[in-house]
C-alpha cells in the first residue's frame, strides 16, 4: 500500500537518511526499531509530509504523494509528547480532524463518542486535558489520530513519555485497537520489547538505512548485523579472525559457519551446559523460572539463561563452567 | 510572647502596609463617605449629577482599550517572530526593548514632545491629541506585550502545529484554531495588564494630553490639588481603586492560566528561510527599533540643540536658579534630592521586601493571603496613594506632612512589591531539604544563611534593589502630592519646567530628562546583566 523509495535527507550537510526503502502492506503494523538519532522520526515526518526528502519518493497505492501538502494526506500521526491542543478539552481535541474535514457537528459528536469508547475514555468528553494523567493523554492522542479514519497511522514513540509499568499494559491495548479498526500502521520505537509486542514486521534502522526487515521472531532469531544483535539485547558477539572450509576461527575456537562474516553471534537461546566452551562465572542472577548467568571465556564476556527447574544447584560467581552450543544458533553477523 | 520574639520581624511588612497603605486608603473612604463624621453620600451623588464624570470615565476606558488593542496588535507579529525565529542580535534587542519599562513617565512624555510637535524634531502638530497619547502608550507597553506573549508562545511545542496540520488544518484555520487560540491566555493576560497601566496613565496624559484630555487619574489630581474638592476626589479615588482591584484580580487569574502549561518547555527556533519570512522578521525588527529609539534619540538630540545650533546651555543652566523660575532651588539640587530619596527607598524596601519574601516563602494559608496583599500598592494608582497620604498623614496621630520621610515611604510602597517578586522565586527554589542538609553537615543557622540563602538569592536581591532605586527615581504621581516645594525630585522639576513657556525652560526639562534617562538606563543594564548571568549559571 505504502512504498518508501530511496529516501535521503540531510540536515546541515549531515545525512540523516541515506536511501530508505520500505513497503508497508494494507492492515499490517510495521515497527521501525533503532537507536535515537537513527533517522526513524525524520522518516515518519517525511511520510506525513511535515518534511521534504532530498531525494526519493513516497507512493500510496502506486501514486506519488510527494507533492501533496500535509493537510490533505489523510494520515494520522501520534507524537511522543502527544501534542494535544492545550486550549481544547478532550472532545474538542478528538473532533479536530473531523472539523477540518467539514463533518457536521452531530456526526462529529457521534464519532467522538465511538472513538473515546474504543480507547476506554467514555465520559471524558468535557475533561480539561491539563487534568489528565499521562496514560489518559496518550489515549486522547490516539483517539484524536483515529477519529478521522486515517489511511495510515504513524506512531512516533507513543509510549516514550510513560513509565515502564504503564507501557507494558498500553502496548498490548494499542495493538488490539489498531487491529480492531484494521488500520495500517508504522510504529517507531527504540524499545525492543515494545517492538516485539506490537509489530507484524520489524525493521531495524541504523544510521539512516533499514538493514533488516522480517517478522519479530525471525529478526530476534537471526539478527543480520552486529548492531541489530546489540539492539535486540543479544550480547554474545564474537569477533571472527579467519574463515576457512565452512569454519569460523574465533578466540573461543572454531565454529561451523556457512558464510564468511566478520563476527558471529552465539545466540543465548542456543547455549546449554555442556563441554564445548570453558569459562568462569562472573555473575548469576536468579530470576524465577530462569537463572541469568554471565561468564567470561578467554576474556570474552558471554551470557545465557538456564532453566532453573532443570538445575537444582546453579553455578556461583568464581566457579568454572562448561557450555555447549547448538550449531543452529550460531549466526553470522555483518558489521 | 516567645512566638512574637521569634517571629516578630515577620510582622514588620504587614504593619508597614497597615499604617502607610491601608490607613490612608481608609481615610479616603471616610472623606468620601462621611467627611464630617456622619454618613454623607453627596460626594458619590455629585458624580452622577452631570455627565461630566461619565464622559471622563468613558474617555479613560476608551483610550485604555484603544491603547491596549494597538499595542497587542503590533506586538503579536513581533512575538511570533521572537518565539519561532532566530536572528542576529535577537537577545540584545529583546533586552533593550524592556528599557521603556524602567523609564519614568515624565521622561517618556518629554521624549515624545521632543520627537513630535511644534517643539519636536518631527513637525507634526500632534501635541494635545489622542494620537500622541496612544503612541506614547504603545511605546510604554509594546515590550511588555512582546515579552509576555512571545515567552508563552515559545513554550508551545511546534508539534502541536504539526499535529494540527496532519489532522488537516492549514491556512487561516491553522492560525485561528491553533496558533492564536493556543496563546489566548497570554494575549488576555498581557491585554489586562496593559489596560490597567493605560487606565491609570497619569504623567503621559498630564504632559502630552494638555487640558483637553483627562483620565480619571488626572481628574482626581485636579479635584484634589487645584480645585481642593477633596470629597469628589476621594469618591473618584475609591471608584477607581475598586475598579483596579477587580481588574487586577482578573489579571492574576489570566496570568495563572499562562503557567499551567502541559507541554514540555522546549524552545524550537530556526533561522528565517524564505524571503517572506526574512521580510516578516526584518519588518518587525524595524518597527520595534523605530518605536524604541526614535523618541529617545529625539530627546537626546533636542537637549543639545537650540535655535542657534548645538549647545550645552541647557545643561549648564541646570546649576543656576534662574530668576523668575518656577522652582525655588537650582534644578541640579533635584538630582541630589532624588538620589538621596532613591537610596533610602532602596534600603527600606530591601529590608521590608526581604522579610516579606521570607514570610511568603514558607507557604501556607497566611502567605497565600498575604501574597496578593503585598501586591496591592502596585495596583493602586500613584495619585490615589499620594492623595491618601496628605489626607491621612498630615494630622495627629501621624503628622508627617512636612517630613521628607513621606516621600521615601510612598516610594517604598511602590518599590517593595518589586523586591518581593525578585527575591521570592529564588527563595522558594531553596527546598527545606537543602538547608537541612547543610545543617546536618555542621552549618549553624548563620552559616546556612551566609552560604546557602545569600548566594542563591543574591541575584534576586540585586535585581530587586535596582528596581527599587529606579522606581523611586522615576516616581511622579505620588511625589506630586507629598514632595515639599523646596525639595523637589527630578521628575517634578521636569514636569514644572515642561509646563513653562520659553526655550530655556524647555531645554532644561530635556536636559534633566536625559540625566534621569541615563540613571535609569544604567540601572536597567544592571538588572539585565544580573538576569542574564542568572540564566547562564543554572
Amino acid at each position: 500500500m505504502l512504498s518508501v523509495v530511496g529516501i535521503t535527507r540531510s540536515f546541515d550537510f549531515t545525512p540523516v537518511l541515506r536511501g530508505v526503502d520500505l513497503e508497508v502492506e494494507r492492515g499490517e503494523i510495521v515497527c521501525l526499531l533503532g537507536a535515537s538519532g537513527s533517522g526513524k522520526s525524520t522518516l515518519l515526518r517525511i511520510i506525513a509530509g511535515l518534511e521534504r526528502p532530498d531525494s526519493g519518493d513516497i507512493r500510496l497505492d502506486g501514486a506519488s504523494i510527494l507533492n501533496q501538502p500535509v493537510h490533505t494526506r489523510d494520515f494520522g500521526l501520534m507524537f511522543q509528547d502527544f501534542a494535544l491542543f492545550p486550549h481544547m478539552n478532550v472532545a474538542q481535541n478528538v473532533e479536530f480532524g473531523l472539523r477540518m474535514k467539514g463533518i457536521a457537528a452531530n456526526q462529529r459528536r457521534e464519532r467522538v463518542r465511538e472513538v473515546l469508547a474504543l480507547v476506554n475514555l467514555s465520559g471524558f468528553d468535557k475533561r480539561d486535558i491539563t487534568r489528565l494523567s499521562g496514560g489518559e493523554r496518550q489515549r486522547v492522542a490516539l483517539a484524536r489520530s483515529l477519529a478521522p479514519n486515517p489511511r495510515l497511522l504513524m506512531l512516533d514513540e507513543p509510549l516514550g513519555a510513560l513509565d515502564a509499568v504503564l507501557r507494558e499494559r498500553l502496548i498490548l491495548e494499542l495493538r488490539d485497537i489498531i487491529k480492531t479498526v484494521g488500520l495500517t500502521a508504522i510504529y517507531v520505537t527504540h524499545d525492543r520489547r515494545e517492538a516485539f509486542a506490537i509489530s507484524d514486521r520489524l525493521a531495524i534502522m541504523n544510521d539512516g538505512v533499514i538493514t533488516q526487515i522480517d517478522t519479530p521472531a525471525n529478526v530476534y532469531r537471526r539478527p543480520a548485523t552486529v548492531f541489530a544483535a546489540r539492539l535486540l539485547g543479544l550480547g554474545n558477539v564474537i569477533p571472527v579472525s579467519d574463515w576457512r572450509n565452512g569454519e569460523a576461527i574465533t578466540p573461543l575456537g572454531a565454529f561451523p559457519l556457512d558464510v564468511q562474516a566478520p563476527a558471529l553471534l552465539l545466540h543465548p537461546d542456543g547455549i546449554e551446559l555442556g563441554e564445548r566452551i570453558s569459562g568462569v562465572v562472573t555473575e548469576s542472577v536468579f530470576q524465577g523460572d530462569t537463572v541469568q548467568i554471565s561468564l567470561t571465556a578467554n576474556n570474552i564476556p558471554l551470557s545465557f539463561k538456564l532453566d532453573s527447574r532443570r538445575a537444582s544447584s546453579y553455578p556461583r560467581p568464581g566457579n568454572p563452567i562448561q557450555l555447549a552450543i547448538n550449531p543452529a544458533y550460531i549466526i553470522p553477523l555483518k558489521p | 510572647m516567645r512566638w512574637l520574639g521569634r517571629n516578630g520581624l515577620i510582622l514588620l511588612p504587614p504593619a508597614f502596609l497597615l499604617i502607610f497603605f491601608f490607613y490612608p486608603i481608609i481615610s479616603l473612604f471616610i472623606i468620601s463617605l462621611a467627611p464630617d463624621g456622619v454618613i454623607d453620600l453627596s460626594g458619590f451623588a455629585d458624580l452622577f449629577k452631570t455627565d461630566y464624570y461619565l464622559r471622563i470615565f468613558l474617555f479613560t476606558t476608551g483610550q485604555a482599550a484603544l491603547s491596549t488593542l494597538i499595542t497587542v496588535g503590533l506586538a503579536l507579529p513581533a512575538a511570533y517572530a521572537f518565539a519561532r525565529f532566530d536572528f542576529p542580535g535577537k537577545s540584545l534587542l529583546l533586552s533593550i526593548s524592556t528599557l521603556p519599562f524602567v523609564l519614568p513617565t515624565v521622561v517618556v512624555a518629554a521624549a515624545f514632545s521632543a520627537l513630535i510637535g511644534e517643539r519636536g524634531l518631527v513637525p507634526l502638530h500632534l501635541e494635545g491629541t489622542l494620537t500622541i497619547i496612544l503612541i506614547a502608550h504603545v511605546f510604554y507597553n509594546y515590550a511588555l506585550a512582546l515579552r509576555m506573549i512571545s515567552s508563552f508562545w515559545a513554550t508551545q511545542s511546534p508539534r502541536i502545529e504539526e499535529a494540527a496540520r496532519v489532522l488537516g488544518a492549514h491556512g487561516w484555520r491553522l492560525w485561528w484554531d491553533i496558533r492564536l487560540a493556543a496563546i489566548r491566555p497570554a494575549i488576555l493576560a498581557a491585554s489586562a495588564l496593559i489596560f490597567i497601566f493605560c487606565f491609570t496613565s497619569f504623567g503621559v496624559m498630564l504632559i502630552l494630553g494638555g487640558i483637553r484630555f483627562a483620565t480619571l487619574e488626572v481628574e482626581i489630581f485636579r479635584q484634589a490639588n487645584s480645585l481642593l474638592n477633596l470629597q469628589i476626589a476621594a469618591a473618584l479615588s475609591i471608584f477607581q481603586l475598586a475598579l483596579m482591584f477587580a481588574l487586577m484580580l482578573v489579571y492574576t487569574r489570566l496570568q495563572a492560566q499562562t503557567s499551567t502549561d502541559i507541554q514540555a518547555a522546549q524552545t524550537v527556533t530556526r533561522k528565517p528561510k524564505t524571503r517572506g519570512e526574512r521580510l516578516f522578521v526584518g519588518g518587525n525588527i524595524a518597527l520595534m527599533s523605530l518605536l524604541l529609539f526614535a523618541p529617545l534619540i529625539a530627546l537626546l538630540v533636542r537637549s543639545f540643540r537650540s535655535a542657534d545650533g548645538w549647545t550645552l546651555q541647557y545643561y549648564s543652566a541646570l546649576s543656576t536658579n534662574v530668576r523668575g523660575s518656577v522652582l525655588f532651588v537650582p534644578p541640579l539640587e533635584a538630582v541630589a534630592n532624588s538620589v538621596v530619596y532613591a537610596l533610602a527607598t532602596t534600603v527600606l524596601s530591601l529590608i521590608l521586601g526581604l522579610i516579606a519574601a521570607y514570610g511568603l516563602a514558607r507557604r501556607g494559608r497566611l502567605s497565600a493571603l498575604l501574597d496578593p496583599i503585598y501586591m496591592l500598592p502596585l495596583a493602586t494608582s500613584a495619585v490615589t496613594l499620594g492623595f491618601g497620604f496628605i489626607i491621612a498623614l498630615d494630622e495627629p496621630p501621624l503628622n508627617l506632612r512636612t517630613s521628607r520621610a513621606l516621600i521615601v515611604i510612598a516610594h517604598t510602597l511602590v518599590a517593595m512589591p518589586f523586591v518581593v517578586r525578585s527575591v521570592l522565586p529564588a527563595l522558594r527554589s531553596i527546598s527545606p531539604g537543602v538547608r537541612g542538609a547543610a545543617a546536618t553537615l555542621g552549618a549553624s543557622p548563620a552559616t546556612v544563611l551566609r552560604l546557602i540563602d545569600l548566594p542563591l538569592i543574591g541575584r534576586g536581591l540585586i535585581v530587586g534593589a535596582t528596581f527599587a532605586f529606579t522606581v523611586s527615581m522615576g516616581e511622579f504621581g505620588a511625589s506630586l502630592f507629598v514632595a515639599r516645594p523646596d525639595t523637589p525630585t527630578m521628575p517634578l522639576v521636569i514636569y514644572r519646567l515642561l509646563g513653562q513657556p520659553g526655550a530655556i525652560n524647555y531645554g532644561q526639562a530635556l536636559a534633566m530628562s536625559v540625566i534621569l534617562m541615563g540613571v535609569c538606563a544604567i540601572s536597567f543594564l544592571l538588572i539585565e546583566r544580573a538576569r542574564t548571568l542568572g540564566i547562564g549559571e543554572f
